[in-house]
């Protein structure tokens, strides 16, 4: 009878295969087949790199320029953002009308930016018009006019943007942060924009002279990632960038190593009536050649850089305060910030203040090995997405060329998370979270949070008024 | 949506190939009525797991509003056989991502994992299908609820003109409509739900037969099929779903409101009722929005912002959605001009372009741009707006997953005279709504 029993029992089992008791076992992650990077060189010495991916018709052209908003000459902070802005106002035999009817006829996004270190002109476009669209491109990076009248109108454009910059709390701290944590003399301090003072007095002229100085082939590299074939592109970007010869003189303003903010101290901007406080607390961090870099990612990725992370899940899931907490450590060739951020209720910042040194302090700590697996499979598991478009692996090539990562770095990179030690992210914590010397700066209502904050005793209270970040 | 980046009011971004890209794929259904599509791509050793659920805040009731997003909410806080917190822990640890999101006509999560723990994928997303009640407590409803709320702060109160876009739906869509409501609901309304409002919601709408699957990515479809089989074949059907099916909406005069915010400039949105997505009408108006507000060359930012630089913004969209959708011209005046001037100047052009048909090379620069924007979509396989999300949004919608060349011909099937056509009978401007905010009056 049992016999029988048990015999249906196996007869019926692969229906109630699932064992839902325990998850699945995953096996052996796949290792990513890292794309095959051609590096060749124009005749003029300047460095391309082309990735082949043929499964969409589409091509991502970058060129990259090692010199970026960092290099703002004092009294200038916001020039190289501007000159960057103002590339496709009218080139060549150009107007910006003409510009923009061109690319957009092309389906051609043309767009050209700058990050503290570096200035980029990024080109995408379906592959069948790229070679319409590189010489546009050439003109737009090699012989913009920067015309007066454009100049007018992209000034007025961004002195409105400046007078509405109490309306937002969150562009407000992306502001307040940095000058509370660097000061308004280190270019670090105010955003790339830079300062309104900069965008009312700048004329034509120094723009043309700091793209002349600074849009140099010595400092040029290409990144082409899509559905190209390397000697045909190359062949395309040498007709157009292969006689580019630099035409003004060498000039570069150097940045200082910056100094850590001193003791902890709390500064306020007002927002009356708002909604939610944000709070962006941090110090001075790293350089982007830190030999702390794996350890810190490993270290972000369990303080704020994921949805279990301890900020987001006592801030959010177990506290209600905040829709999303997170850290990161902003590594560029010199120290940037590290900060730690959340857009929490009004009546509840306090309270949220604290959570956040109850963190950041606890970081201190050994980290539970489970937890630091979790963390390290995270990163190192997750790294095939870091390629999943043309932009992400070109992206992924930028940041290689730009600091100067080894030949093996993606190859290696895997490993590398994989090795991280409790014991190099409880240094790097002790290191790098020392809550004693931070910045804690908040955008919110002043009258109705500033007496529990008060109470919490962090520091002496600043209060930032909006013109200081002009 | 639980991410750590703004909620998204998911309108379909406009996505068409070049050319004819065929996405190529294989689906079958479960005897408990759960669609399943699959779709392979070697490029990267990657799966994504994408399921629709085929409700959202256009199945709820009045004062019962925000259920749909606060449910998507509760779905990632574990289940009978995931712990609170595991969800996202098991994910993490195999190196995966995943979030979700809701409109007003369906609720979407996705998973993208490396290829060896497409099970665990499945498992999670199958023990939250059929086993999410018997941990859902009221304790999880009431933190989710809080989340939410500080949602609703972070996306619309704190923003400046964040409440502008809750209030034109109000405006344009009467009380009872479907699309009345913000999906992120009142808080009165979240406020006032219960455990077993909750409950009920889950029962009657998260059931397979209400639902489709896209696996898409690093797979081995026959060795897939019988993975979903195992993990979701013993979740028991639902009562069949009817689709909500209103009357029709229609504005019949200008609806003209004002409110205050705090924000320097003032700024007026006005909308209109158009054509549902894939209705014809809808891709015409993907076009006249381009050519109105598409670059420096477009009608309204080449007079408004670049001749006369009386705006400092201005854009225009067309918010395809099932049962309509809505078409948006949004301005904000430059300090010492005035959004009555500016209404003047778009009723201008858009009395020109209903006279004259827009130049070749104008519809051309439109479209020209919208394929490439397509292109982009394609390059990515998950998360919102890729390539299983496109395959799962085109099966619900037409019962084709593969619908990408067919999309791409309703924008190449366009001419010149459609769009003055779509403009005069979709844009009218004695019948719309004209929403205008003002900079708060200081006392």
């Amino acid at each position: 009878m049992i016999g029988l029993l048990l015999l249906v029992l196996l007869l019926v089992s692969p229906v109630l295969g699932q064992d839902r008791t325990r998850p699945p076992e995953s096996g052996r992650p796949p290792s990513l087949t890292l794309p095959t990077v051609h590096k060749r060189a124009l005749s003029n010495g300047i460095p391309v790199w082309v990735v082949e991916r043929h499964q969409v018709p589409v091509v991502a052209v970058d060129l990259l320029l090692t010199s970026g908003s960092a290099s703002d000459p004092a009294g200038a902070y916001g020039m190289a953002s501007l000159t960057a802005g103002m590339l496709d106002e009218g080139a060549g035999a150009r107007d910006a009308l003409a510009l923009a009817d061109e690319l957009d006829y092309l389906g051609a996004s043309l767009g050209a930016s700058t990050s503290y270190d570096a200035t980029s002109v990024g080109l995408y476009v379906p592959v069948a018009r790229l070679a319409q669209a590189l010489p546009v491109m050439a003109d737009v990076v090699l012989r913009p006019t920067f015309p007066a009248a454009e100049l007018e109108r992209r000034r007025t454009e961004l002195l409105v943007e400046f007078s509405r910059l109490s309306d937002d709390p969150g562009t407000i701290a992306r502001l307040a942060f940095p000058h509370a944590l660097f000061g308004p003399e280190h270019r670090y301090g105010t955003g790339l924009v830079g300062r309104m003072a900069f965008v009312k007095a700048v004329n034509r002229e120094q723009l043309a002279a700091f793209h002349a100085s600074r849009y140099r082939p010595e400092k040029a590299a290409f990144i082409v990632v899509g559905d190209v074939k390397v000697d045909e592109v190359v062949g395309l970007l040498e007709a157009q960038f292969g006689s580019w010869k630099a035409t003004g003189p060498v000039e570069e303003s150097g940045v200082a190593a910056p100094a850590q903010h001193g003791p902890r101290t709390v500064y306020l901007v007002d927002k009356p009536g708002a909604a939610q406080s944000v709070i962006r607390i941090g110090r001075v961090g790293v350089d982007r050649a830190t030999p702390d870099y794996f350890a810190l990612e490993v270290l972000n990725t369990i303080l704020g850089g994921s949805f279990t992370s301890r900020l987001n899940q006592n801030l959010r899931e177990k506290n209600g305060y905040t829709y999303g907490a997170r850290s990161g450590f902003d590594m560029r060739r010199l120290p940037g910030p590290f900060v730690a951020t959340a857009a929490v209720q009004t009546d509840k910042t306090a309270e949220a203040v604290r959570e956040f040194f109850v963190e950041l302090d606890g970081m201190k700590k050994p980290v539970p090995e489970g937890e630091l697996i979790k963390a390290r499979n995270n990163v190192a598991y997750g790294f095939p997405s870091s390629f999943a478009t043309n932009q992400d692996v070109a992206g992924q090539l930028e940041e290689q060329l730009l600091y100067g990562l080894p030949d093996d770095y993606y190859a290696t990179y895997v490993d590398k998370i994989l090795a991280v030690t409790p014991a190099e992210v409880q240094a790097a914590a002790e290191k790098q979270l020392q809550t004693d010397s931070v910045a804690v700066v908040i955008v919110g209502d002043v009258k109705v949070i500033r007496p529990k904050l008060e109470a919490l005793k962090l520091g002496p209270i600043k209060v930032v008024e909006l013109n200081e970040l002009l | 949506m639980k991410s750590l980046s703004p909620f998204l009011c998911a309108l379909f971004l406009l996505l068409l190939p070049a050319r004819a890209q065929s996405v190529q794929y294989t689906e079958f259904d479960l005897p408990n009525g759960l669609h399943v599509i699959l779709h392979e791509d070697h490029s990267l050793p990657i799966v994504s797991v994408n399921l629709w659920y085929h409700v959202g805040s256009a199945n709820e009731k009045p004062k019962r509003t925000g259920f749909a997003h606060l449910f998507e909410h509760l779905m990632f806080e574990g289940s009978k056989n995931v712990p609170e917190g595991d969800f996202d822990n098991l994910l993490e640890a195999v190196g995966g991502d995943n979030n979700g999101s809701t409109t007003s006509d369906r609720t979407n999560y996705w998973i993208t994992v490396p290829s060896n723990a497409l099970e665990m994928a499945l498992f999670l997303e199958s023990d939250r299908m059929g086993w999410l009640l018997d941990t859902m407590t009221a304790e999880r409803v009431n933190g989710q609820r809080e989340v939410v709320k500080n949602e609703l702060r972070q996306s619309y109160a704190n923003v400046p003109y964040g409440m502008a876009s809750i209030i034109v739906d109000e405006l344009t869509f009467p009380a009872g409509h479907p699309y009345h409501w913000p999906t992120i609901g009142y808080m009165a309304d979240l406020n006032a739900a219960t455990h077993k409002d909750v409950a009920d919601f889950f029962k009657r709408y998260y059931v397979p037969n209400n639902a489709s699957l896209v696996i898409a990515g690093d797979v081995d479809p026959v060795k897939t099929r019988a993975l979903v089989e195992k993990w979701f074949g013993s979740i028991k059907p639902g009562q069949p779903v009817l689709p909500v099916a209103p009357p029709p909406a229609e504005l019949t005069r200008v609806v003209r409101k004002t409110i205050q915010d705090k924000v320097q400039l003032p700024r007026l949105d006005i909308a209109w009722i158009t054509p549902p997505h894939y209705a014809p009408g809808d891709a015409e108006l993907d076009l006249v929005a381009q050519v109105l507000a598409g670059g420096k060359n477009s009608r309204l930012y080449k007079r408004l912002v670049y001749d006369l630089q009386v705006a400092q913004e201005v854009s225009a969209y067309q918010a395809s959605q099932r049962l309509a959708s809505t078409f948006h011209i949004v301005l904000t005046p430059r300090p010492g001009h005035t959004t009555e001037e500016l209404k003047k100047m778009v009723d201008e052009e858009l009395e020109r372009l209903r006279k004259e048909p827009v130049s070749q090379r104008e519809l051309d620069r439109a479209r020209n741009g919208l394929e490439a924007a397509f292109l982009a979509g394609l390059e990515q396989l998950s998360g919102f707006g890729g390539k299983a999300d496109m395959l799962n949004a085109y099966y619900v919608a037409t019962g084709n997953p593969d619908y990408f060349a067919l999309d791409l011909n309703r924008y190449r099937a366009v001419r010149a005279s459609d769009l003055s056509a779509v403009v005069r009978s979709f844009l009218p401007a004695d019948r719309r709504v004209e929403l205008t905010v003002v900079p708060e009056v200081k006392k």
